[in-house]
């Protein structure tokens, strides 16, 4: 009962936020500078023209009033038209957000898959070789800028052993498969398109392993870190001068009191990579969330920079939450 | 009989395989398609697309230039939709007959219904077709119906361009039932729908599918008037890395590479399999100074920087020799143009002289580029340097496409580097467009009332001899003026894969796609 | 320690004191290459070239005798840059993130150790802050204020602020079971003593290792800034711009343009991580 009450309690909060985060995009994106109708008409045009673009797209209406204007549509679901797509703003994000998730979900699951088995190891053998592998990996992803590493990577995969698929979007040489949930992977299973299927897969590999590198880079050193620590502590010495075996004293003893700082950074790396992939995405020409929000920075497109803006925001909170009801679950000091 | 079949089976085979029958067109391109709206098109992917599904009433026809490259020949017309035209001798009406038997892609017949109606529609909605209509064609009403295939365009002041003008992809045959069919009472010519689609369709590739910022799919249409595409399905993929799109043009997953920079062609130069076409081009770079913001309105400081500018070390270093230097407002193209006769060239003392005699006190000014365009870039920290040998203080500023183009058309830029292209080569054109004392186009707030004048009286001017003295003295005027340092032409490229052939150039520089086949 | 100065015996104590304490100090590899890397940027541009002269040289020509590093697509010598380069990214780096960590271990300290209400707030705000997509704002934020160094700066530490806030109250919270820390209170010291003289330095070693991580991020923000053209402005060496302008390049066999500055960046983020574990194992 207390955990349902909480949970409602977080729910609210969690719109107080998004209510939050929309107002503070609405003034940075109206304080962008730059109206798109002079991009929109071009060269060959005159002051009348423009002046029929901005009345179309109403960019002449008081601040307040588009405020209000924007906050009642989206409470109708309505999030505002991308004048540079002529799509509704949630028509072209139905397909743009899938592929982010998509990206960042599969980048976020073989981070987790290489850095925290090394950076276990790493604290557990300190000095050894695999100690100064995980320093120099962690340090590597870190500082790699993930443009010039997927460069570095298409340059060698592809160009160089042409072992991996060119980096020309998110299928080639097979149809996309059915749209349920937009995320070509998941969709081609539920659908059982295994042409669908492989071609995605083939696609996917190399900007999520960019992606994974840099993410897992910190989460390396995080979990390397805090695993140092508790081995470190007082309970732990006392376990082992108990006789309690080594791998019982690793997983059932260390390892869960790492979990409560290595989920937050997990949530944190997740949630910035919600985010964070529009480099990976230019390079790799996924049709994704963050190109789409930077080709609307660009030409002062406002709708979809605060769609994405929003829409990040929620999904990052949310998993916030959900991060936050497993803490609660699984350590009863945060209770 | 059993021989006769085999040799059927395996000619079917053949043409089955066969490159010119079923081979597929895969084309890089940087961004998706921004508006399918003939009226309005601004973008060169909306262009570009427009004239694979539309079909406009007159082309320049193709011919062979000595290099073997061919062009649209821009001193003669041809007509697709229009069968012929008549100028009479008031100047100001053409009777213009219309093709029998052709039809739209839904299979309406193409009459002059039809045609009247994308001349009322250009002029009803504001964008590049309605310009072209009133500042170039000096039509401001649609033309009359004399009989179904005849029609009667009267403009209210001569202009040498009526007829070339229809060439541009805003002069498209669309379907009127369908467009009056999307209209409402607050967009009635329905602008917000054609945005998104297609209205009937009449050129020689119709759209069966498009994957947003993914690709874009063509297939041909075989009841196409003119010669039908030989490859008959074309799909444009989006690749918005132009260092990406070189590179799979070099390992053969695209077939061309579109909109790439210089130092991607350069790095395509030699490349296996990959052949670049290069053709002279009337896109003209230049330093745009403004006469409204000092120092820049001091005429000596513009020539200052007109002298101090490395003109050859640009056409080095930034075009790899692929360029041509510009002396003048005019492509060198034009028949008018003075080419080196008149113009700057770098003389770094006599710059210095200039600009110590001048009001220049010091002050940091600021170039201004869009960040979209690469090579603006390097050409700008060359003109930084430049400027620097003279004693100027420059500061290069990147703006976001959007914010560039709001100030450029606000005339707030101190400094900027910027190309224009001209649709049609012609001095009146280029002229009333950029250098015009107050229009739109002209971003550096540069006037000059004589070559006010001679602009004025140029478009009715039919004496070639006439016209050309006064377009020489617009030209030394505005070379002396200096209002902007006139940089280069770079010659229009275009990568692909060797082994295919047709491409035509345009002066507007949209290829028409159906010209292109495997050899 | 000593044994190795037996040749260099100096008169003076005092200083005999000083070079023994820099020498241990510069015995560590890290602090070593920290010290090259901070000489480096406060005097090496004394010792290069003006790294805004377009060479009269050619672009993109490989590392030679002439050009160690090589010249990069403006013709300018890639050597002087980068080192040029480093104290703008350094001073960025290290500015923001030391302001990040000012304002977010203090508030995560204090989060967790009030707990209840203060705690809820200080941690939905900060997470709200941390919903935002970190790129799209700072791409967002310098179009609308510019692209000066101090907005950049500041844009980052807000950017940062969250995670340092978590990380120190995710880390407080297991101390607070702490015997010394009820010993404190029933000694009746007040919040603040105990929130700074016996927390904070606890957590230290887990916030330093997020520092230079933090400096490494600040560095690939303004990388990316400049791929929109929001980042320092033309043709200010910075190595992140640089490596985004010379990335291309790899494509095309220039492979100098973006592993020099590449290097440089690897360098003192691995420094940096180095000395920081270095102070947290102590």
């Amino acid at each position: 009962m207390r955990i349902v009450a909480y949970v409602f309690h977080r729910l609210i909060i969690l719109l107080l936020a998004v209510f939050g985060v929309s107002i503070i995009t609405f003034i940075v994106t109206r304080v962008l500078p730059g109206n798109p109708a002079y991009l929109i008409v071009g060269v060959q045009a005159d002051q009348s023209t423009v002046d029929a673009v901005i009345d179309r797209l109403g960019l002449d209406k008081p601040i307040l009033e588009q405020y209000w204007l924007y906050m009642r549509q989206l409470l109708l679901g309505d999030l505002g038209t991308s004048w540079r797509t002529g799509n509704p703003v949630s028509f072209d994000l139905s397909s743009r957000w899938p592929a982010t998730l998509e990206l960042a979900s599969i980048a976020m699951i073989l981070a987790i898959m290489w850095a925290i088995p090394l950076g276990l190891l790493s604290s557990i053998r300190k000095r050894s070789f695999s100690d100064y592998l995980a320093k120099f990996l962690s340090g590597l992803g870190v500082a790699i800028p993930e443009f010039w590493l997927a460069t570095l990577l298409i340059l060698v995969f592809f160009a160089g052993f042409e072992i991996a698929p060119a980096p020309i979007g998110r299928i080639m040489h097979a149809s996309p498969p059915e749209s349920i949930t937009g995320m070509y992977i998941i969709d081609s299973i539920i659908t059982a398109n295994w042409e669908s299927f492989y071609a995605s897969v083939a696609q996917i590999i190399l900007p999520a392993t960019t992606l994974a590198i840099t993410t897992g880079a910190p989460l390396l050193r995080v979990t390397r870190t805090f695993m140092i620590e508790v081995l470190d502590s007082q309970f732990i010495r006392s376990a082992r001068a108990m006789g309690i075996p080594k791998m019982s004293i690793i997983f059932r003893h260390a390892f869960p009191n790492v979990l409560l700082p290595v989920s937050t950074m997990i949530a944190v790396l997740y949630g910035y990579l919600l985010g964070g992939t529009v480099l990976v995405e230019y390079v790799f020409s996924w049709p994704g969330m963050g190109k789409y929000a930077i080709d609307s920075i660009n030409s002062s497109d406002y709708a979809p920079v605060m769609a994405v803006v929003v829409l990040s925001a929620t999904s990052y909170l949310l998993v916030y939450l959900l991060t936050d009801l497993l803490h609660l679950v699984v350590d009863p000091r945060t209770r | 009989m059993k021989c006769i079949r085999y040799i059927l089976f395996f000619y079917v085979i053949f043409c089955v395989n066969s490159n010119i029958y079923a081979k597929d067109l895969v084309i890089g391109i940087g961004g998706d398609i921004e508006t399918f709206d003939v009226c309005c098109a601004n973008f060169i992917q909306s262009h570009h697309a427009l004239y694979a599904v539309y079909e406009p009433p007159v082309i320049y026809p193709t011919i062979k230039t000595g290099s073997g490259a061919l062009v649209g020949d821009a001193t003669d017309l041809e007509g697709t939709v229009f069968e012929s035209w008549k100028a009479h001798s008031d100047g100001l009406t053409y009777t213009i007959k219309i093709r029998k038997g052709l039809t739209l892609q839904n299979g309406k017949p193409i009459n002059s219904e039809l045609v009247r109606y994308m001349f009322e529609r250009n002029l009803n909605t504001p964008g590049g077709g309605a310009w072209l209509l009133k500042n170039i064609a000096f039509v401001t009403k649609p033309p009359e119906i004399i009989d179904e295939y005849t029609i009667k365009l009267i403009g209210d002041k001569p202009s040498p361009m009526v007829m070339s003008s229809l060439y541009m992809t805003s002069s498209s045959m669309i379907d009127p039932e369908i467009v009056k069919e999307h209209a409402t009472s607050d967009d009635p010519w329905a602008t917000k729908w054609m945005t998104r689609n297609i209205a009937g369709g009449s050129g020689p590739y119709k759209i069966v599918k498009h994957i947003p910022d993914q690709e874009v799919v063509f297939e041909a249409w075989n009841g196409y008037m003119g010669d039908k595409a030989k490859i008959k399905r074309m799909i444009w993929k989006i690749i918005p890395s132009p260092a990406q799109r070189a590179l799979l043009l070099k390992s053969g997953v695209i077939d061309i590479a579109e909109g790439l920079g210089e130092e991607e062609f350069k790095s395509l130069k030699g490349a296996k399999g990959v052949k670049i076409i290069t053709a002279p081009s009337g896109n003209l770079i230049y330093l745009g100074m403004n006469s409204s913001i000092p120092p820049f309105n001091d005429v000596l400081v513009r020539r200052a920087v007109s002298y101090a500018v490395d003109y050859n070390d640009i056409l080095k270093n930034v075009y790899n020799g692929d360029a041509k230097r510009l002396w003048g407002p005019f492509s060198g193209t034009n028949s008018f143009s003075l080419g080196d006769k008149a113009g700057y060239r770098t003389d770094t003392a006599k710059g210095k002289k200039l600009l110590g005699s001048s009001s220049y006190k010091g002050e940091i000014v600021t170039i201004s580029i869009d960040s979209s365009r690469a090579d603006r870039e390097l050409i700008a920290v060359r003109i930084q340097s430049s400027m620097r040998s003279i004693g100027m203080k420059a500061e290069i500023e990147k703006l976001t496409p959007a914010v560039y183009s709001e100030r450029k058309v606000g005339k707030k830029l101190q400094m900027t580097i910027d190309e224009m292209n001209a649709w049609i080569d012609d001095p009146n054109y280029s002229l009333s467009l950029t250098l015009e004392c107050g229009v739109y186009g002209n971003y550096m707030d540069y006037c000059n009332k004589e070559v006010d004048s001679i602009i004025k009286n140029g478009w009715a001017e039919t004496n070639l001899e006439k016209r050309r003295a006064m377009f020489e003295r617009a030209q030394k005027l505005i070379i002396d003026d200096a209002p902007w340092a006139f940089i280069a032409q770079p010659n229009f490229k275009l990568a692909m894969k060797k082994g295919l052939g047709g491409y035509v150039h345009y002066a507007n520089e949209i290829p028409r796609y159906h010209h292109y086949y495997w050899e | 320690m000593i044994h190795n100065f037996n040749n260099f015996k100096f008169k003076n104590n005092k200083l005999n004191t000083i070079i023994i304490y820099i020498y241990n100090f510069l015995k560590k590899p890290s602090y070593f290459c920290l010290t090259i890397i901070i000489f480096l940027a406060i005097f090496g541009p004394y010792f290069v070239g003006d790294p805004l002269e377009i060479s009269k040289g050619p672009r993109l020509s490989a590392p030679s005798f002439d050009f160690l590093f090589g010249t990069d697509q403006y013709g300018m010598d890639i050597l002087s840059r980068v080192i040029n380069g480093a104290r703008i990214d350094l001073f960025t780096g290290f500015t923001a993130s030391f302001l990040a960590a000012s304002i977010g271990m203090p508030l995560g300290a204090f989060a967790a150790y009030k707990k209840g209400v203060w705690d809820q707030i200080l941690l939905r705000t900060s997470e709200s802050f941390q919903a935002f997509p970190v790129l799209i704002l700072a791409m967002g934020t310098i179009a609308a204020i510019g692209s000066s160094i101090s907005n950049i700066i500041f844009v980052i530490a807000i950017v940062n602020v969250p995670v340092y806030i978590k990380l120190t109250r995710s880390s407080v919270v297991p101390i607070l079971e702490k015997d010394f820390i009820h010993a404190a209170r029933c000694a009746g010291k007040s919040d603040f003593k105990i929130l700074f003289k016996h927390i904070l330095p606890n957590v230290s070693p887990v916030v330093i290792s997020q520092f230079s991580v933090n400096c490494a991020w600040a560095i690939q923000i303004l990388a990316a800034l400049s791929f929109v053209g929001l980042g320092v402005k033309l043709p200010i060496p910075e190595w992140g711009a640089m490596v985004r302008g010379g990335s291309d390049y790899i494509l095309y066999g220039q492979w100098w343009v973006s592993i020099f500055p590449g290097i440089a960046i690897l360098l003192t983020v691995l420094t940096l991580n180095h000395v920081a574990d270095v102070i947290g194992e102590n």
